[in-house]
């Protein structure tokens, strides 16, 4: 899938099916209720599915907000 | 990394009678259960009431040798891959050659491996069995991981479950095994069991995210190169997998291109059973009307290590024994 902040936000909301409407590039990941380390591994799993990046742990644990995670996936692509 | 001339012709698994449900976890609300199950596809586990994997894997192979109708002092050779032994000093093996009272000129020998351990044990007792022209051997695949993880370490413990494995290798003139291995040391901390201290019992510890990443990465691309090197996907009748969990086992099929149909999975009735699971996935999801003719399968397991091995091979006419409980 092409990478745009649209395209990776609708992924993410689809991973975080009951806070969807919360999801934007400012939130920060870890404060949803949803967070937690099953939910970190449906998130990168998702990311590797749709978008050919493998989120390793370490680069995770330096990203806050879904525009974090975005440009890192900018960066890995 | 081929080795010819050796088969497998039986199959046969035991686990605890003891039955956990994941859907009775107290720590977790129902939602998030609901949500656990859903994602890493298990839902029960078997967990020892204080059998070993030995315990384990001498049932199973009881049954498999009755089964095949083999002579024990036919039996050349005894692996027994765990990394959960009864002892410490001495290995295993011996005990387990003396329970099921095979013949003195036998080798018996230990091999500590967790989930790449089946496949590596194929490859230990198949260049053994090569080498010297030995005729018959058996593989004893199992762990009781559950003794090493507490009640309170509550992201593992709804993931593991224990189980012990038989298979029956036989020398095989027409058979040919093709191997792949890979290994990353510098992450053998991701799935470690610390020295215990004091008085303190050692419990399990797992970054599962680094799991996940050595799977969808290191894992994917040698399983496509040994995939690819063998027709493709559409060749193979069967992919069986270590069963890591149902989310980390779907992606990696998804990469590979293998469809759903041909990757049987365990997860939901027992877990994930460490170095057990694909003689146990071939048990509970196959049988011997499925080896009536030949198939052709790739065996891959990975972590623990971090290590992954995987084994194309055509399997046919094996004893595929459905699985038992163990009678105490």
């Amino acid at each position: 899938m092409e990478l745009t902040s649209e395209s990776f936000i609708k992924l993410m909301a689809d991973q975080f099916k009951s806070e969807s409407e919360k999801i934007d590039l400012d939130i920060e990941f870890r404060s949803l209720y949803d967070w937690s380390s099953l939910q970190a591994l449906i998130v990168i799993t998702a990311i590797d599915d749709e978008f050919g990046v493998t989120i390793e742990d370490s680069e995770l644990r330096q990203a806050n907000s879904f525009r974090d995670l975005f440009h890192l996936i900018e960066a890995k692509r | 990394m081929n080795i010819q001339g050796i088969a497998i012709k039986g199959i046969s698994a035991t686990i605890p009678q003891q039955k956990q449900d994941n859907k009775e976890l107290d720590w977790l609300d129902g939602t998030q259960k609901q949500k656990f199950i859903a994602t890493t596809g298990i839902r029960f586990r078997r967990v020892s009431a204080g059998e070993t994997a030995a315990d384990l894997c001498v049932h199973a192979a009881e049954k498999l040798i009755q089964n095949l109708n083999w002579a024990k002092a036919d039996i050349q050779v005894l692996i027994f891959i765990s990394q959960t032994p009864d002892y410490l000093i001495p290995g295993t093996a011996s005990q387990i050659h003396h329970r099921l009272s095979l013949n003195s000129n036998c080798i018996a020998l230990d091999v500590n491996q967790g989930c790449a351990g089946y496949v590596y044990g194929l490859s230990v007792i198949g260049s053994m069995m090569n080498a010297m022209g030995l005729k018959r051997g058996l593989l004893l695949v199992g762990d009781t991981i559950s003794n090493y993880i507490s009640k309170e370490n509550k992201t593992i413990k709804p993931i593991f479950s224990d189980a012990g494995t038989a298979t029956a290798i036989e020398a095989d003139h027409g058979s040919n095994m093709q191997f792949a291995f890979g290994v990353d040391g510098n992450r053998f901390k991701t799935i470690h069991l610390p020295k215990a201290e004091n008085d303190r019992v050692s419990d399990l510890e797992m970054n599962g995210h680094d799991v996940f990443s050595y799977g969808l990465k290191e894992v994917t691309t040698g399983l496509n190169q040994l995939i690819s090197e063998q027709g493709g996907p559409s060749q193979l009748d069967y992919l069986v997998m270590h069963q890591a969990n149902k989310l980390l086992n779907d992606a990696i099929a998804k990469k590979l291109g293998v469809p759903a149909k041909k990757a049987p999975s365990s997860h939901y009735a027992y877990g994930n059973t460490s170095s057990a699971t694909i003689p146990l996935t071939i048990a509970a999801s196959l049988d011997s009307d499925t080896f009536a003719t030949p198939k052709k399968v790739v065996l891959a397991g990975f972590g623990v290590g971090l290590t992954w091995a995987a084994v194309h091979t055509i399997c046919e006419k094996i004893i595929c024994l459905p699985i038992h409980e163990f009678e105490y």
